[in-house]
């Protein structure tokens, strides 16, 4: 996937310049940024979502450009999104899970066990989950979208240690399925899991650069900082 | 109306019943218009000894049964329509016992008068079902409930009406030493206007009463509601659930009471709205105690779908409409797991069926 000079507006005000970046199959790429610099922005604008409005430039999957496209145009099309806080639903979660194996073709079950939520399936999606029940709960419905394309906004964020190695493990296997992913992580917990890195991109001041592997970013901004 | 008509209007009154998940043909009462044109009995109910019998028999063969367990005071010259059911003393009888109400002819006024009684440690299970087949017509009913000293029963009441058809009804229920009764009500149609005064009279010790209302508004019709639980036994309780979906110009008013009289009562309230359109919805919980150490909580809440679980769902691949009908579902099937198992499927489907938009 390829986002091409995009430009990102939220409620008139532009909060991305520009970014170009490519999201490459079977690889994870990562994404960083200081506080507030526009990366979430960035991934709900690629996704499509009302409110995020792309001023310039395009996206283009897989050779079709989807810039115009509805939000659930795009994740029919393979492209999900996995929310750094996803909304309290008024959906049960196994109720949501299997629209979305039904939707999807995907088999989720075994994988329920794994991530250890089996307890939440009852209860309403993300109402009263902890940090951690979240985090795996998300990612378990981007896995059930069977997705080409998954953008992980902050996986790795507010859970503990043995959660980011599940975690991490999840997307590994979503990357070996020929899943192309894109990551936004602050910590860089997640990295020293993941094995299937691509590129690494820093959005700063606006503009997303690219800085060589996911890798020699992270260590450039642990040793440098963002305006290194 | 001929013959032909006759059997016709049946055929499409038991289709209907079935389509809400009713299958009268296993056994069951049908009530057209002004008089009953089904009236079977299973063998098994023949077999525990349970009275089940059109209100013309009863009046005619039960009238000691009538006048002994009546709960609301009615004149019955004037009613033509409804049913007894008597559940003897430790008989417990799992399969639903099925009654409908269809209203046929054009301008019908139908009057209804039900009495449910099971005695002492009986158990039973009802399903009701109420619609229309023409655009113009009333419907009127009471229905009383006695429960005795351990008996449990467990009801669904379906509502399928019509524009132009207008409804007045009214329940009251009896409940005595250690009995519980679970009462569910769907209400998925668009009647002109529908008046409904339900009233658990939790008598007993330790006795128990659940009530569900799930109303899907719609049209330009008006609905009124009014529960109301008095826990006059000690150690009574009693937990009064509704949740409505507005959508159009529909109008609801939904007031629910628990008065608690007596030591060791526990009630409570929860009175949801979801408002899709310009519907008007009020939602009033009142709790009353005129005890200490009564225990009783309310929540309510009127609100309309967050932008933020539309967004959500649009990442997930569903259009406005598909997130619109999957939260539709999860609101009103929020109460799923507490409907008696023999009727679990029946709700289900019919929850499905609402969240789409109709039925």
């Amino acid at each position: 996937m390829e986002v091409r000079g995009l430009a990102v507006e939220v409620d008139g005000r532009r909060v991305v310049e520009r970014a170009d970046l490519t999201v490459e199959r079977g690889r994870i790429s990562v994404l960083m940024g200081p506080n507030g610099s526009g990366k979430t922005s960035l991934l709900r604008a690629i996704a499509g979502i009302p409110g995020y409005r792309i001023a310039v430039g395009r996206i283009i999957m897989d050779g079709e450009d989807i810039t115009e496209l509805p939000p659930w145009e795009r994740a029919r099309r393979g492209l999900a999104i996995a929310h750094q806080h996803p909304p309290e639903l008024e959906v049960r979660l196994r109720d949501l899970l299997t629209e979305l194996s039904k939707r999807y073709g995907s088999r989720i079950g075994e994988i329920c066990s794994e991530l250890g939520i089996d307890h939440l399936l009852d209860r309403k999606a993300f109402s009263g989950f902890s940090g951690g029940e979240s985090k795996r709960v998300e990612l378990l419905t981007v896995m059930a979208m069977a997705p080409r394309y998954a953008l992980l906004d902050e996986p790795d964020s507010g859970v503990d240690l043995e959660s980011v190695k599940i975690l991490s493990g999840c997307i590994e296997s979503l990357a070996r399925s020929g899943v192309g992913v894109l990551v936004i992580t602050h910590q860089g917990h997640v990295l020293n899991y993941l094995g299937r890195l691509g590129r690494g991109y820093i959005l700063h001041e606006g503009v997303v650069r690219e800085e060589g592997s996911a890798l020699e970013a992270f260590r450039r901004v642990l040793k440098m900082g963002y305006r290194g | 109306m001929n013959r032909v008509d006759m059997r016709r209007v049946t055929q499409e009154a038991i289709r209907m019943a079935r389509e809400m998940g009713i299958a009268l043909e296993k056994g069951g009462t049908l009530f057209l218009d002004e008089g009953a044109v089904m009236h079977l009995i299973s063998e098994a109910l023949k077999e525990y000894g349970v009275i089940y019998a059109t209100l013309g028999e009863a009046k005619r063969e039960y009238s000691d049964i009538l006048e002994e367990y009546a709960v609301s005071r009615v004149d019955l010259s004037r009613v033509q329509d409804g049913i007894l059911v008597y559940v003897p003393r430790n008989t417990v009888i799992e399969e639903p016992i099925s009654t409908c109400y269809a209203l046929a002819r054009r301008g019908v006024v139908q009057r209804v008068y039900n009495l449910y009684v099971a005695e002492a440690n009986a158990h039973m299970v009802t399903s009701t079902g109420c619609y229309a087949l023409t655009d113009e017509g009333a419907h009127w009913s009471v229905t009383d409930v006695h429960l005795g000293e351990g008996a449990r029963a467990s009801s669904i009441m379906i509502h399928n009406w019509r524009p132009g058809i207008r409804v007045s009804m009214s329940k009251r229920a009896r409940i005595l030493d250690r009995a519980y009764l679970s009462a569910f009500y769907i209400n998925s149609s668009v009647p002109e206007r529908i008046t409904s005064m339900t009233e658990l009279l939790l008598e007993g010790e330790d006795s128990k009463a659940d009530s569900d209302t799930i109303v899907n508004a719609a049209g330009s019709s008006r609905y009124d509601y009014i529960s109301i639980a008095r826990l006059s036994g000690p150690g009574s309780s009693a937990q009064l659930l509704s949740r409505i979906v507005a959508r159009g110009s529909a109008e609801v008013r939904n007031v629910i009471r628990i008065e608690a009289s007596s030591p060791g009562t526990r009630g409570h309230i929860e009175c949801r709205a979801l408002q899709l359109g310009n519907a008007r919805v009020s939602t009033l919980p009142e709790l009353l105690s005129s005890t200490r150490d009564a225990e009783l909580t309310h929540e309510a809440s009127i609100g309309k779908i967050s932008r933020e679980q539309l967004n959500y769902l649009f990442t997930r691949g569903f259009d406005e409409e598909e997130a619109t009908s999957l939260i539709v579902k999860g609101f009103m099937g929020a109460g799923l797991g507490r409907v008696p198992e023999p009727l679990r499927p029946v709700v289900g489907r019919i929850i499905e069926e609402l969240s789409r938009g109709g039925m």
